[in-house]
């Protein structure tokens, strides 16, 4: 690595958005984070697909969303197929920033909500076959209720589009060779696609270590660490990411609000 | 001797949202044209004067069953086209005509002939619309009305307030009820539709690609002609002589590419089906709009090649983003692209809303959930790069769920019957809101559980506790 490579990457640390221009294009996107960029992925590779496993709690929509925040900085753009609807708008407002760093246009960050099953392939199509976004991110536990088992409407449509079956991969893959975008498919253990389809594979769960974050009467927060372990090309790679956060402030700890509907005397 | 109606209908718009529960101007343009086109039974030269405001010339009328039936006839035929509030007054002039019609108490307000200057001397010089300087100027003079206005010579009038290019000060000669504005024959619709007969039944788009393309081709070439963008387009379907289907497909910017419009035709045919086969087709472009041209600043290309680049650069990238709506928008019916937007709510469910990006799809009940908020404050003293809590991903209905207690502290959950035991728990949060409507009375607890029986993964909740009811529910999972 040259000496300038270097110094960018460290001045990128030091004071992120500043240094990464979307407008160069380089056939990995950078997300901020050390273990993701120096290791064995050097980050998320354009035109592939990558898959980011595990089960429905284990973190990783949290550091998937802390990456966001750093793409949207630097003025990428992203999209995220919501499937079960079940993202929060709340989770997701201040990501977007409106500041203009380094004369670059904000990123935007658009969520596709309220498909049909049959619709999910059409519409990861036509956002790669854009031109528009540099991350397209799926989630791919379409198919599961609450319970972790197949939806029966599911079932049916299933005949239709199997999302097991080479071809769809083969279609997506052949779509995002002619474009700029880079394929994240989030997927629980129980709904994995074979994993030859993936340049990258990344599986989650929670760690041992929990962080807690002291307020005035006990424990505001609960932070447990993320393992991580990544694999590509036959190589794998395991790791422990520390999180860090803030205590929300929407929650207040006060007295009920008098009634004061009675009738008056 | 001239005689001039004038129709007013104040609540013109409030009438025109009301029956199509939508607003824009496009669409007061297009009612309005429905209403002329039925007002010319009444009179053949009508003018538009303004939103809800229309002239009708009502000269030889005495031949016809005299003015007042006139009058009647225009109310009902206005009536029947859904606007049952308005008014109608008849003068010499337009301005008195109008001026007529603006009477509360009276439906219909004949001014006789010759008595425009009469009718007009005691009202305010506020009919007028003069800039409020001058308006200010008479009244200090004292001229309040505009019998006192017509009384002063002409010369003096326009001495001081005439404009280099007016012989006569215009006001003033309103004031006498001289008023050059008349109604006019009106100039023929633009309809841009096309018809064809296949001849044989159909059932795919590829038995009907060719037809689509020749109908757009000559529709586009009439727009091209006109200098018009087409804004809407509606396909109707036939099987013989009865229509079986019709599509409306709005466009999110004008444009008269019958590429483009293929394809938005073709994606509509592919999100619906064909429920029969057609015989025939007809393409309508129901809206459309005046062509634009920019002006390409030469000054600025010579400076700043590089940044211009890079501007057009952008706009092809908003084109692009259009498209991309616009393809949406015709294969899934509406909008299902979203960012979302903070609302200063107490809940946190609330505290953000899913809005479209399309701004024709933002409806009423979405911008009533809004409560603006500043975000720049927010990002200037919060830690943009740090995460604000973990992404919950919420279950929705919450399911309830029992919780054994120790020391009044949960210490195990019985969740999609399994027991998990409680490893850490935060201190419980209380939030109570909106009494007045719906009480909500709730514990937050965040838990991190881990399985009774080994071989299950470890879960971090939100466990609520609702004090009203007093039961216990998991409300989301944090991923």
């Amino acid at each position: 690595m040259s000496p300038v490579t270097k110094l960018r990457e460290h001045l990128e640390n030091l004071f992120p958005g500043q240094w990464i221009n979307p407008k160069q294009r380089t056939k990995t996107l950078s997300t901020g984070l050390a273990f993701l960029d120096k290791g064995i992925t050097r980050g998320l590779a354009r035109q592939r697909i990558s898959a980011w496993v595990g089960p429905a709690s284990c973190g990783k929509t949290s550091l998937l969303r802390s990456i966001i925040g750093r793409w949207l900085d630097c003025g990428f753009e992203i999209t995220y197929i919501d499937t079960q609807d079940k993202l929060l708008a709340s989770n997701w407002i201040c990501l977007e920033n409106t500041e203009n760093k380094n004369n670059q246009s904000p990123g935007k960050f658009w969520v596709v909500r309220d498909l049909a099953y049959k619709d999910y392939l059409w519409a990861t199509e036509a956002l790669i076959r854009s031109h528009v976004f540099d991350v397209l991110i799926l989630d791919m536990d379409f198919s599961l209720d609450n319970q972790g088992s197949i939806k029966q409407a599911d079932k049916q449509a299933n005949t239709q589009v199997n999302w097991r079956s080479n071809k769809i991969y083969a279609r997506l893959q052949n779509a995002l060779s002619k474009s700029k975008t880079a394929l994240l498919l989030l997927t629980s253990n129980n709904h994995l696609p074979p994993s030859w389809h993936f340049y990258t594979r990344l599986d989650f769960h929670w760690g041992t270590n929990v962080q807690h974050t002291q307020g005035l009467q006990g424990n505001t927060m609960l932070l447990p660490s993320i393992n991580c372990s990544i694999s590509k090309d036959g190589l794998s790679h395991n790791t422990e990411v520390p999180i860090i956060a803030y205590a929300a402030n929407r929650l207040f700890t006060h007295s009920q609000v008098p009634d004061r509907r009675s009738a008056k005397t | 001797m001239p005689r001039i109606a004038c129709l007013r209908i104040p609540k013109f718009q409030i009438a025109v949202q009301q029956k199509h529960e939508q607003c824009d101007e496009v669409l007061y343009k297009i009612t309005e044209r429905k209403l002329i086109a039925d007002l010319l039974n009444c009179s053949p030269k009508i003018k538009v004067q303004e939103m809800g405001v229309i002239l009708l010339d009502a000269s030889g009328l005495s031949l016809r069953g005299g003015e007042s039936k006139f009058c009647h006839h225009v109310l009902k035929t206005t009536s029947m086209a859904g606007f049952t509030d308005a008014y109608i007054g008849i003068a010499d002039s337009a301005f008195a005509a109008m001026i007529a019609s603006i009477s509360k108490h009276r439906r219909i307000n004949i001014i006789e002939n010759d008595k425009d200057a009469q009718f007009l001397a005691p009202l305010s010089i506020k009919h007028l619309n003069l800039p409020d300087d001058i308006e200010d100027t008479l009244l200090v003079l004292g001229i309040t009305n505009m019998g006192k206005l017509a009384s002063i010579p002409i010369s003096e009038l326009n001495a001081r307030f005439a404009k280099a290019s007016e012989i006569v000060w215009k006001p003033w000669e309103l004031a006498q009820g001289i008023d050059n504005r008349q109604p006019t024959l009106p100039a023929l619709e633009k309809v841009f539709e096309c018809v064809l007969d296949l001849g044989s039944a159909a059932s795919q788009f590829n038995e009907i690609l060719f037809a689509l393309k020749a109908m757009l081709d000559r529709l586009i070439n009439d727009l091209k002609q006109n200098g018009l963008l087409a804004q809407e387009l509606i396909v109707s379907l036939y099987h013989e002589t009865q229509k079986f289907d019709e599509r409306t497909l709005p466009l999110m910017q004008p444009t008269n590419e019958s590429k483009f419009l293929l394809e938005i035709i073709r994606l509509s045919l592919n999100a619906k089906p064909l429920t029969r086969e057609l015989t025939s087709i007809k393409l309508a472009i129901s809206r459309f709009t005046n062509e634009k041209w920019e002006q390409t600043n030469l000054d600025k290309l010579e400076n700043n090649s590089k940044d211009t680049v890079s501007e057009s650069a952008n706009t092809k990238l908003k084109q692009a983003e259009l498209l991309l709506l616009q393809r949406f928008a015709a294969r899934l019916g509406k909008s299902k692209i979203f960012k979302a937007q903070a609302s200063d709510q107490y809940l946190s469910e609330n505290a953000g809303v899913w809005v479209p990006i399309a701004n024709d799809s933002i409806n009423n009940s979405i911008k009533a959930n809004i409560l603006p908020l500043d975000l720049n404050y927010l990002q200037e003293k919060g830690h943009r790069n740090m995460l604000s809590d973990l992404v919950l991903r919420p279950t929705l209905p919450a399911p309830e769920v029992l919780v054994q207690l120790s020391n009044a502290k949960p210490a195990a959950v019985n969740y999609r019957k399994r027991w998990y035991k409680i490893k850490c728990i935060t201190t419980p949060e209380y939030l109570s809101s909106q009494w007045w409507s719906n009480a909500i009375s709730k514990d937050y607890y965040k838990i991190l559980v881990e399985p009774v029986n080994a071989g299950q993964q470890t879960l971090l909740m939100l466990l609520t506790h609702d004090k009203l009811r007093n039961n216990w529910h998991v409300e989301g999972i944090y991923d």
